[in-house]
């Protein structure tokens, strides 16, 4: 997925006023946010029609990032505004990109220790006996703490995303 | 919140989990699926369970993931550092290499390689379970430091006529790494030779790396060439010419 398309994003990135950290950092930002839709099932479609939607997120969160902050006064290249204006979708794709983030917040928000639980479990994919072994805990210990982080992780975005007005 | 339960026990919450990771019975699955059909909540709690789950795993995406690098060669426990700093570093290494070198009268191949020498961190380690994942937990043994694990398990690929630009590169940096160079040029030099491609340029880049480490200085130094607009290359054809002069 980023030999598809990380090349492409720093070719654009470089020809719209950025550079390569820009593009790395909005590479990592848009490859979670994709995957997280993927995964919630927003997105049907085969390789290439993720590499097109990650593309699409890629540019999006670019020209989002260009228009704010000191980089406002840079004069947009006619590429980026025709690009802009033919995005299709832009405003559910927002929505799917705000809440991703929230997500994403919400996660940080944790302890170190649930983080470290549920990367283990939910990303590492390892059995909850060898987080234990690893951990100092038993298997039991560890699998009530992996349920306590996700119900914290669960209410926090609950209220947050109330607050935002979602739910 | 409306359309959710008050509370959600450890056994509903497991239950769940399973259903959705698929650690379920067959006839567990038929069960549960049949008793979301008929509880809107309990379909919530499903949908919100798997979003949850995903920010777990997208979290390290976009952080983690790329953001800790194991320093090459190193037999010590892996030193990480983040992706950033690295290119900080590397930046900062190369300058001190260069001026040391520039002062210093014994200036040596193996001298050169060290100073100009930062590994490459790796790709994101991105989606597991798609056809990329033998490739992926390939760059998950890479990113520890285990470069024979990964070498191993994308020369597996190799071998299923899997072989990319990408598979050749890693598998070539990966040889470096761990002082492999004759496997390093074996497998960066194809990708070098291509045309055009994505991994062309650092291909060249650490070919020449490893032909300096094995004393061929004029063939690097012909790789080197070709890197017109990377100054550290630049600077690096300079300090050859004085070893070979």
């Amino acid at each position: 997925m980023y030999a598809d398309n990380y090349p492409w994003l720093e070719n654009y990135v470089r020809q719209n006023s950025g550079n390569d950290s820009d593009a790395q950092d909005v590479f990592q930002e848009s490859i979670a946010a994709a995957w997280l839709n993927l995964r919630q099932g927003r997105f049907e479609g085969d390789k290439a029609q993720f590499n097109a939607y990650l593309r699409q997120i890629c540019r999006y969160k670019w020209i989002n990032q260009i228009r704010s902050a000191a980089r406002s006064k840079i004069i947009y290249s006619d590429t980026l505004l025709e690009q802009e204006a033919e995005s299709d979708g832009l405003e559910v794709l927002k929505d799917q990109l705000q809440q991703s983030s929230l997500l994403q917040e919400c996660f940080m928000q944790l302890g170190t220790k649930c983080r470290q639980v549920l990367r283990l479990f939910y990303y590492k994919k390892k059995p909850l006996g060898e987080i234990a072994g690893s951990m100092g805990n038993t298997e039991e210990s560890i699998k009530t703490i992996k349920y306590r982080c996700m119900m914290q992780l669960r209410k926090l975005f609950l209220e947050q995303n109330k607050r935002h007005g979602g739910v | 919140m409306e359309g959710y339960r008050e509370h959600i026990d450890q056994q509903l919450f497991e239950q769940i989990e399973a259903y959705l990771l698929h650690t379920m019975e067959a006839s567990e699955r038929y069960r549960f699926e049949a008793a979301m059909a008929a509880d809107e909540q309990l379909q919530n709690e499903v949908d919100l369970q798997q979003k949850l789950i995903a920010a777990a795993q997208t979290a390290f995406l976009g952080h983690e993931a790329t953001q800790h690098i194991p320093i090459a060669k190193s037999k010590a426990p892996v030193k990480r550092i983040s992706f950033k700093w690295w290119h900080a570093a590397a930046a900062v290494l190369a300058l001190v290499a260069a001026t040391w070198f520039y002062q210093s009268k014994t200036i040596t191949p193996g001298k050169l390689f060290a100073g100009y020498f930062h590994a490459d961190p790796g790709l994101p380690v991105a989606m597991s379970s798609t056809s990329e994942y033998g490739f992926y937990d390939g760059m998950v043994s890479y990113k520890e430091g285990d470069y024979d694990k990964a070498i191993e398990i994308w020369t597996g690929l190799k071998e299923k006529e899997l072989l990319t630009d990408t598979l050749q590169y890693y598998i070539g940096v990966a040889s470096i790494n761990k002082n492999d160079f004759e496997a390093a040029v074996q497998h960066l030099l194809p990708v070098a030779e291509g045309k055009t491609g994505e991994w062309r340029q650092k291909a060249v880049w650490y070919l020449a790396l490893a032909y300096i480490k094995t004393d061929h200085i004029a063939e690097a130094m012909k790789w080197l060439r070709l890197l017109q607009n990377n100054s550290e290359a630049q600077l690096l054809i300079k300090e050859l010419q004085k070893i070979s002069s």
